[in-house]
């Protein structure tokens, strides 16, 4: 093994993070029966909510790491959502909408990667103009398809849970991981897998480049256009992906504007997670665990209901107090500027 | 070839021409056809409920009365304004009533309708004062005492003596629903009844959303999994939620689980194929509060009729006593005990002969 490949720092950090969660697991095992069922709701909600963010956050990394801001990810997300929901309802077959949905993310956020990489468009208001178009777009779909407002009809093909039966009697690891959805593991496995693409690929270091350091790429003879709109495509695919989870994997219908900015919180989760795909997927869990917090209140300490928009507020301000006062996140160099070759000044 | 300005010229007919076509085509100007605009809430039309009710008592009014509607939907509280003062100040057509629905128009609809003095207005949900707004009708609903009946239901189904509340907002509007609701429910079941069963037994959430149909689905899914049997949404759109949350739960529970519809009868909504339903389904009842009968007998009354009345006459209440709210039977679907209804049914004639008061506000603390 190549030892200087290993940031120490980051290894302590992985120890700190397995070490909790055993520690977590124990904690939770003394714990009541009644209460362990709730601690395993509470996980098991915090994955759901965590699913559609760390996807769409994945794929914002993708494009920002090769230089491209993509704050359209809302509208790609919807587009999936939309694309999932009508495939899966006309073809019967969930697997083909996840296919749908993921094609179309992409097919829509190339659009924005034509503006920003080929016509050296401004990031912002080609993300904008894809935000509005996602949501226009599948409203409009929904009216035609289904001819209905507000909400499609239910899809009954939706993509089947994983069933852990073995699990089903344990107090907390049965309403925790019993039943689980095969894209909530697939959150984790593609998390892992764009760490290796990113860290440990050729295309990795070509995409992250195009994003530092563009003229550097440049020189080694590799395309940075394509590089960077490669980078756009692949955040459309999750961030659809991301879309479909709502619509066939959790829910069971297309709802108008149904990500209700859930792709916006994901950006956020990028940046929090520092444009790194664990970080994205450590802060798309903790907003996650947030939102089921607010949930878990709401149900089960009536008490603090008159807070409870106070507490919906708090995923919010932590991160504006993590980001301000604890840490700063780092940016790609080159984000947001377009490449010109042999540009002068 | 004719030369370049004679195109020019050819080109500007043919728009002008087209404009006028398409203008006429479009707005119907010489039409005398009675109009009422209607500005919708924010959960939107599709919601299959509270929207979708005033849309069904408009349409309704088309076929009767033979009037015409425009209406506008907006996304945000800020647009309501907007839109109230472009149907009020319209050049294209004189509306003979301006409909706003949801209480959250009240401060865009007293500011247009202080600009407007002559244009008549209804909103539906909220008070206005009628001294101080002659031109604005409110109609109002009694949703406590139909929550009552549904809730009446529930404490009669309910198994494990759990049941649970979605609403919107945590708003006095919302409140009532879910105040007659856990009142009716603790007058049939006593496991509901009084401040220490409510506190243990009774479980109220808020979307925080007229739209979030995935917060309504994951609360919902958190109510059954904390032992609640029976799930009432008030939040619009994000109550549809419930209907799937109940169907997936319901796969793996070991007691029957049930939700309870809102507004419009959403007993359909809870079968396995809302398009063509056909028994089973998973709603017990819905909570019928009948906005389309409002907005119905509001045009009656002025459009059709010209009669607009004055001072506290242009309250409207629609309550149990005169039929503006109730609850959904739908025997093709789900027949309940006859000894439900019975008791549902005097548990009624209680409300409305006045022995029986419901609590509009959360009456537990």
């Amino acid at each position: 093994m190549n030892w200087r490949l290993i940031n120490w720092q980051s290894q302590y950090r992985t120890l700190a993070v397995l070490a909790s969660i055993v520690i977590g697991l124990i904690a939770i095992n003394f714990m009541p029966v009644e209460q362990q069922a709730i601690a395993g709701w509470l996980v098991a909600t915090t994955l759901q909510m965590a699913t559609p963010l760390v996807l769409a956050g994945l794929g914002g990394m993708y494009s920002e790491r090769g230089g491209i801001v993509n704050i359209g990810l809302e509208g790609i997300m919807l587009m999936g959502a939309f694309t999932g929901a009508a495939v899966a309802y006309y073809a019967k077959d969930p697997w083909l909408g996840l296919l749908g949905a993921v094609m179309v993310g992409g097919l829509f956020a190339s659009i924005h990667g034509v503006a920003c990489v080929k016509y050296k468009g401004n990031h912002i208001v080609s993300g904008t103009g894809i935000i509005l178009f996602g949501t226009g777009l599948s409203t409009l779909l929904l009216e035609l398809v289904w001819h209905q407002k507000g909400q499609g009809e239910p899809v009954t093909n939706t993509v089947p849970d994983l069933m852990f039966p073995a699990l089903l009697d344990h107090p907390f690891l049965g309403p925790a991981f019993s039943v689980i959805s095969p894209i909530v593991l697939f959150m984790f496995i593609i998390t892992g897998v764009s760490w290796f693409v990113l860290f440990r690929t050729p295309f990795g270091l070509r995409l992250r480049a195009a994003g530092e350091d563009p003229s550097t790429l440049d020189s080694a003879g590799v395309s940075v256009q394509w590089t960077r709109f490669i980078g756009v495509v692949i955040s459309g695919c999750l961030a659809g992906l991301g879309g479909a989870y709502l619509s066939i994997g959790f829910g069971s219908a297309f709802a108008k504007e149904m990500t209700s900015g859930r792709g916006f919180i994901s950006l956020a989760a990028m940046i929090f997670g520092n444009w790194t795909p664990f970080g994205v997927l450590a802060a798309g869990l903790f907003f996650g665990f947030l939102i089921s917090m607010n949930y878990f209140i709401q149900i089960y300490f009536p008490i603090l209901l008159p807070f409870a928009n106070f507490i919906a507020m708090l995923p919010y301000v932590l991160v504006i107090i993590a980001l301000g006062l604890i840490r700063k996140s780092v940016p790609p160099k080159a984000i947001a500027i377009p490449y010109e070759k042999e540009k002068k000044g | 070839m004719a030369s370049k300005g004679t195109m020019a010229a050819l080109v500007i007919i043919i728009i002008v021409v087209a404009g006028a076509g398409a203008y006429v085509v479009m707005f119907n100007p010489f039409g005398t056809q009675t109009r009422v605009a209607v500005v919708f809430a924010t959960g939107g039309l599709g919601d299959k409920s509270f929207n979708d009710g005033c849309k069904a008592g408009l349409d309704l009014a088309v076929t009767d009365f033979g009037i015409a509607y425009d209406y506008a939907e907006p996304t945000a509280i800020t647009d309501y304004e907007v839109m109230l003062r472009e149907f009020a100040n319209s050049s294209i057509y004189t509306y003979d009533l301006i409909i706003a629905i949801g209480f959250d128009q009240e401060v865009g609809l007293q500011i247009v309708a202080n600009e407007s003095p002559t244009q008549k207005f209804a909103i539906i949900d909220m008070f206005i004062d009628p001294i101080v707004y002659p031109n604005v009708a409110s109609l109002l609903f009694d949703e406590h005492e139909g929550s009552a009946l549904v809730g009446a239901i529930a404490g009669l189904t309910t198994t494990t003596d759990k049941i649970g509340f979605i609403g919107g907002l945590d708003i006095p509007l919302i409140n009532k629903f879910g105040a007659g609701y856990i009142f009716g429910a603790g007058y049939t079941n006593p496991q509901l009844n009084g401040t220490v069963n409510i506190l243990a037994n009774f479980t109220r959430a808020y979307t925080g959303s007229w739209t979030d149909t995935t917060s309504g689905q994951t609360l919902a899914n958190g109510m059954y999994d904390a032992g609640a049997d029976i799930v009432f949404a008030a939040a619009g759109r994000a109550g549809l939620g419930v209907f799937d949350s109940v169907k997936a739960k319901n796969v793996t529970s070991s007691v029957p689980l049930w939700c309870v519809g809102v507004d419009m009868p959403q007993m359909y909504v809870g079968t396995a194929d809302p398009e063509t339903p056909v028994a089973p389904t998973l709603c017990l009842t819905s909570m019928l509060k009948k906005v389309d009968v409002a907005v119905y007998t509001i045009i009656e009354d002025w459009v059709v009729d010209g009669t607009w009345n004055e001072g506290y006459d242009l309250l409207y209440a629609f309550n149990l006593a005169n039929n503006g709210v109730g609850y959904e039977v739908n025997e093709d679907l789900l027949t309940l005990d006859p000894s439900i209804i019975t008791a549902v049914e005097a548990f009624k004639a209680l409300i409305i002969d006045g022995t029986i008061t419901v609590p509009d506000a959360i009456y537990w603390t």
